[in-house]
């Protein structure tokens, strides 16, 4: 299983395409929003889904997308998925 | 209570591609997906519904003080539409009605909640700088010049807050609060308010 650190690296990689401001970008913690802090375009934030499941072969279902809305809750989501596998 | 959103069309293009795999499936139900591939121009479509649905999302946050990403569970429904205009509803857990002008460039959505018919300002601006702080801070500014020869009160009285999960009012020096509801992409920029508060 991946650390957090680990974890944090890889979704900052997918993130850093779709955000718009690099002040919170580059001080994000677990608390960061996507699309209050990042400005991340929530068009965007399903780009930012897609790119997880690609990137760790998972299915984010509707219910987990629907809190999918800070750096924390994805990572969370991330974890439950992978141990389901 | 009033929400608003506003897609620059070639912005979006250049943003987001919609054909790319699984992506309508995450924001569109089965029936709105049929009405994006029967259209003669879907990508169009595509960012109608999405403005539609996230003028009604920007309402239920301001109702329900909770965020959160459910594309799909925001319905949308086609009244009417024409090349200019589209009047329609977006139903989650009860209906909001939108009406979302439609341009070459851009499109640009309203959304009340049904069946209230309160009569709204909407004005939409262009911007020549995309950059995020530019239109930040430009629409503010379009929205404190309109208020403030609305209602005859200097601009330093008008101030724009938002709450802890982002959502915008309008406090006056005399403490009155508006509802108000922001929008930017790309070179365009909108904002709807009641006619009174």
């Amino acid at each position: 299983m991946q650390t957090n650190d680990e974890l944090i690296t890889a979704l900052k990689t997918i993130v850093k395409p779709y955000v718009q401001d690099e002040e919170a970008f580059a001080q994000l913690t677990e608390q960061t929003s996507f699309i209050k802090d990042l400005k991340v375009n929530s068009a965007n934030l399903v780009d930012v889904a897609l790119d997880v499941e690609e990137k760790y072969d998972i299915e984010i279902d509707n219910e987990s997308m629907e809190r999918m809305l800070t750096v924390g809750a994805a990572i969370d989501i991330i974890r439950q998925k992978l141990a389901e596998k | 209570m009033i929400g608003n959103d506003i897609v620059d069309l070639e912005r979006a293009r250049v943003e987001s591609n919609w054909q790319r795999s699984g992506f309508l499936g995450k924001l569109f139900t089965a029936d709105e997906q049929r009405l994006i591939q029967s259209s003669t121009d879907p990508g169009l479509m595509v960012w109608t519904l999405w403005s539609m649905k996230e003028s009604a999302y920007k309402l239920i946050v301001r109702r329900t003080g909770r965020p959160f990403f459910a594309p799909q569970k925001l319905v949308c429904y086609v009244t009417e539409l024409d090349q200019h205009t589209l009047a329609g509803s977006v139903f989650y857990q009860q209906e909001y009605t939108v009406t979302t002008v439609i341009t070459p460039h851009y499109v640009a959505s309203v959304a009340l909640a049904t069946p209230k018919k309160t009569p709204f300002v909407h004005q939409i601006v262009t911007f020549d700088d995309v950059d995020y702080q530019h239109q930040h801070e430009g629409i503010r500014q379009v929205l404190k010049q309109f208020l403030s020869c609305k209602i005859v009160t200097p601009v330093s009285d008008i101030v724009i807050r938002k709450n802890d999960i982002g959502v915008p009012s309008i406090s006056l020096g005399d403490g009155q609060c508006i509802p108000i509801s922001l929008s930017h992409h790309g070179h365009y920029g909108a904002f709807a308010m009641p006619v009174s508060w």
